[in-house]
């Protein structure tokens, strides 16, 4: 079946002479696996996409101003277009001409006035772009430097020697290892408001920290610990010299003029109207190719759609149900890529029918992904079958070949339920041996209409194996409260349709929501997952510090969730971003939701 | 008189306190809390809160105390003219609505200049020429404008002057990059004022044209008004000083309720309009159970509807002589 859909995708691509991004969205029509869409890829040439080679070739007409990226050395682009001057936002007045010009983009996160990066509620752009981590995942998932110039773990695996590079703080000052000590010391302050201590605690312990000298530090762990890089590289730096002497590192100015090392200074901020970035031009990375970015606060991405439209920001943020609009508009390019964990149907392990294995596999057999997927998604979703998004950052960790898609069944799935004495009502709900009616809520959290037509279209096929489903949508905030409730009654969340366990954007770790250590009301496994095979792998899977062996200890863990059906992955759900056809430079990268925060500075505004 | 301001001004404690307690116990038997959106909004950037960081913010906040002990722990803050910290951005809550307010002022200030400007005329227009082409024609205008939300009528507006003709900035209330000197600077503000004013004003002017008149109609009718015809005074000064005069007593009342549309703003046009004011930063609160903010905005609110109510009814009382409060 699948080598027919492949066949026949390779055949579509090869007449057509489809770009990557239109083999994906067919693939995902299709509801091919990853290896198969490497395949198709392969066999068309697909993994060059045309127009992001043409945007993104140093050699092409135009080339970055600024001069100072790989790819800049042509001729510069002036930041003053026609639109620029049209636009009553974008003004004309002192905005630097004749360079890479002003990009401006939107968010609607909210304005929380906290620009230090390592207090609670930080602004991300801010974090981002004025700040600099020791290292970061870029936006193909691999770990980049950054204030770190290169790093290495001893035999053991213990001890992790950090050497810097030189780098300089806006103001002048230049960076050195006090500056991370102090960060490390401030974030261990249970003064400091902040959410960032779990990243330097292995089991709730602080590892130790020290200087070796003004370009080296030693970290101590007290066991080998894989995920620590992940938690060292969500950690911005902050500047020693300014915030040492600080009376209430909390409530200091800092927090509203911050000074980083990062690619962009602060120029203005504008509570809750817009944050104004200027190029740093002693960035150890060399200047941006843009004359800085200005990121305005919308109530919404309507509010946006409205600017994108007018020309007021040139990119945006796209949920899946923005992106009809932008689909064939020539002014725009969407760039699509996964949400990084799939939409999964949970169960409640605490639930005394759903602890059934059975009951778990017949509900897995009767749910026609494909289907599910094309309805609700529109197309655009991909059919998910593992335990992290097929061609995500944790893509790598999936075992394609040894989770083969489950079979979708539905007479099959009601002789298992059959077989093992739950008997159909004569309501057409099936009756556990006990005598309790196979009779569910499904709880899911409001904001996404697409959840809300998943429950109803999952509640349409489970009805055929005589499984009732009684959907129920909650805000997120009431949800949260349910899994911390030491009360919470399993029947009242049986099923759950959202995105569990939630992993790490770019670790795979998931023992926070699958270990059995973790169990409720003292930690977040609030599906009441309890099994010796899944801990002992996310044990092992924490303690591998090698790379390859890591892939191959998740890859067993794929494998143990899919045979014990501890969810059912159902799809992928495919965000993206608008962007307007003025930027030029912009790459095609698998993972735009990454590069937005990442690669930005390497664009500017076509003349 | 005084005695009657005094009494009232005594019945603001208990009603404001009721208020409050009120509005705190709603507060924390609704789902979620501010660490829990914190969750949320930290999920979905691709990080996770551990449950330790989670017990540490409710510590932080509070939140772990019994509700009375939160209550009174709030209560002796205000008493002390503190309204606490936001959650959200640690900030005082009173620097928080401080920097907001202004903007507000300015939106709702301007609008209902303009709309009182507009409509009261209108409303006197319609009424002294009652049935004719243009009572007919203002009267459906009116309810077409009483009868579109405002929430789409800012949206068309975008839509028609911002994305199809590119003549105001769609969002916001300044651009980020202004030329040097005035005019660059008030050309900026003026473009960003448009939008949001008129969405507001359109909506207040079917209002309050419809209310002037009803009330214009209702005072030239009195006995006094055709006596003052009678003895041959000119149309005009009949209009303007024996019956526009008593015809404002209804709408200086209703003035009382200004205060509040002026510190409150609109909920709607500042959201579509991403105007940050006072309307805006409520939504937000309330989204990210901001608890200390949104009791402060609704204390706020409850103080200046009862501020607003007593100046109503002292001015009632001086513009109206018959009334007496004594």
């Amino acid at each position: 079946m699948t080598d027919e859909r492949v066949g026949r995708l390779i055949e579509e691509a090869t007449k057509l002479r489809w770009n990557r991004r239109q083999i994906l969205k067919r693939a995902a029509v299709l509801g091919l696996t990853a290896p198969a869409l490497g395949a198709v890829l392969a066999a068309c040439g697909g993994d060059d996409d045309e127009e992001a080679t043409d945007a993104t070739d140093p050699t092409s007409t135009t080339a970055a101003p600024g001069g100072s990226t790989e790819a800049a050395g042509g001729q510069a682009t002036p930041a003053e277009t026609e639109d620029d001057e049209a636009s009553p936002t974008t003004g004309s007045g002192t905005t630097p001409s004749g360079s890479g010009g002003i990009i401006n983009m939107n968010t609607t996160s909210g304005d929380s006035g906290i620009g230090n990066p390592i207090l609670t509620s930080a602004l991300g752009w801010i974090e981002y772009y004025v700040f600099n981590r020791l290292m970061i995942y870029d936006d193909t998932g691999t770990l980049q430097p950054e204030l770190a110039e290169e790093w290495t773990y001893s035999d053991d695996n213990l001890e992790l020697t950090i050497t810097l590079r030189e780098a300089m703080w806006h103001d002048g000052e230049a960076f050195t290892a006090d500056d991370v000590i102090f960060t490390f010391d401030t974030i261990q302050d249970e003064n400091t408001d902040t959410t960032q201590r779990s990243k330097l605690q292995i089991g709730g312990e602080f590892v130790t920290w020290e200087k070796v000298d003004e370009r080296t530090i030693l970290v101590t762990t007290p066991e080998p610990f894989a995920p620590f890089l992940f938690g060292l590289q969500d950690l911005e730096i902050i500047p020693e010299h300014l915030l040492a002497q600080s009376a209430d590192i909390n409530t200091d100015p800092f927090n509203q003029a911050p000074i980083g090392t990062g690619p962009y200074k602060l120029g203005e901020w504008q509570s809750d109207q817009f944050m104004r970035f200027e190029p740093f031009e002693d960035y150890w990375g060399g200047r941006p190719a843009n004359d800085g970015f200005t990121v305005f606060f919308h109530a919404d991405t309507e509010v946006g759609s409205a600017a994108l439209d007018s020309g007021d920001i040139d990119l945006m943020f796209a949920p899946p149900e923005l992106q009809p609009r932008y689909e064939d508009n020539p002014d725009v390019t969407l760039y699509n890529y996964v949400y990084f964990t799939p939409i999964t149907l949970a169960f409640n392990f605490n639930h005394p029918i759903l602890q059934d294995q059975t009951v778990r596999e017949a509900i897995r057999m009767a749910i026609d992904k494909v289907s599910l997927t094309e309805t609700v998604t529109k197309g655009r979703g991909i059919v998910a079958n593992n335990q992290y998004a097929d061609t995500g950052p944790l893509d790598r960790y999936n075992d394609y070949d040894g989770v083969p898609a489950p079979e979708f069944n539905v007479e099959q799935a009601n002789s298992m339920l059959d077989e093992a004495g739950y008997t159909m009502g004569d309501d057409n709900i099936r009756v556990s041996p006990d005598g309790d009616p196979l009779s569910f809520n499904i709880i899911t959290y409001s904001g996404f209409e697409e959840y809300v037509n998943d429950q109803v279209i999952l509640q349409e096929m489970l009805a055929e194996i005589g499984i009732e489903l009684t959907p129920q949508v909650v805000d997120y905030s009431t949800l949260e409260s349910m899994w911390a409730d030491p009360n919470d009654d399993p029947a009242n969340r049986a099923l759950e349709l959202e995105e569990y366990p939630h992993p790490y954007e770019f670790d795979p770790d998931v023992y926070n929501e699958l270990h059995s250590d973790n169990l409720p009301p003292t930690g977040q496994n609030y599906m009441w997952v309890t099994d010796d095979e899944i801990d002992r792998l996310i044990d092992v899977g924490r303690t591998t510090t090698d790379p390859d062996e890591r892939v191959e200890v998740y890859k067993e863990l794929d494998r143990r969730r899919n045979e014990i059906v501890t969810v059912v992955p159902l799809y992928n759900a495919v965000d993206g971003w608008v962007v307007s056809s003025r930027l030029q430079g912009v790459a095609d990268t698998p993972y735009f939701r990454r590069y937005v925060l990442y690669g930005l500075k390497d664009c500017w505004k076509e003349a | 008189m005084t005695a009657y301001v005094i009494r009232r001004l005594l019945w603001m404690i208990p009603i404001l306190l009721g208020v409050s307690i009120i509005c705190f116990g709603l507060l924390l038997r609704a789902p979620g809390d501010p660490v829990s959106a914190i969750v949320a909004s930290s999920r979905t950037s691709g990080s996770t809160l551990t449950q330790q960081d989670r017990d540490t913010l409710r510590e932080q906040y509070g939140l772990n105390n019994p509700v009375y002990v939160q209550y009174f722990d709030w209560v002796s803050l205000v008493a002390r003219g503190n309204f606490g910290d936001s959650t959200r951005s640690n900030q005082p809550v009173w620097d928080v609505i401080k920097s907001r307010l202004p903007n507000t002022v300015k939106l709702a200030g301007v609008s209902l200049i303009l709309t009182l400007a507009i409509a009261l005329p209108l409303g006197i227009i319609s009424a002294v020429r009652q049935y004719s082409k243009l009572d007919y024609f203002l009267t459906f205008f009116n309810f077409v404008g009483i009868s579109i939300p405002q929430f789409w009528l800012g949206l068309m507006l975008v839509y028609i002057f911002a994305v199809e003709l590119g003549w105001f900035p769609s969002t916001g209330m300044q651009g980020a990059y202004i030329a040097d000197g005035a005019w660059p600077l008030v050309k900026d503000r003026f473009l960003h004022y448009v939008l949001p004013v008129t969405s507001i004003t359109l909506v207040g002017i079917a209002g309050y044209t419809r209310f002037q008149r009803a009330s214009m109609l209702e005072v030239i009718r009195q006995d006094y008004v055709r006596t003052a015809r009678a003895k041959g005074l000119s149309e005009r000064v009949v209009i303007f000083k024996h019956a526009w005069r008593n015809a404002l007593i209804p709408i200086i009342t209703l003035m009382g309720y200004v205060f509040v549309i002026l510190v409150e703003g609109s909920v709607v046009v500042e959201n579509i309009f991403s105007w940050p004011g006072m309307g805006q930063l409520a939504v937000i609160s309330l989204n990210q159970r901001d608890y200390p903010v949104i009791m402060a905005i609704v204390l706020l609110s409850a103080l200046l509807i009862l501020i607003g109510t007593l100046v109503s009814d002292i001015v009632y009382a001086i513009v109206d002589p018959r009334i007496r409060y004594d």
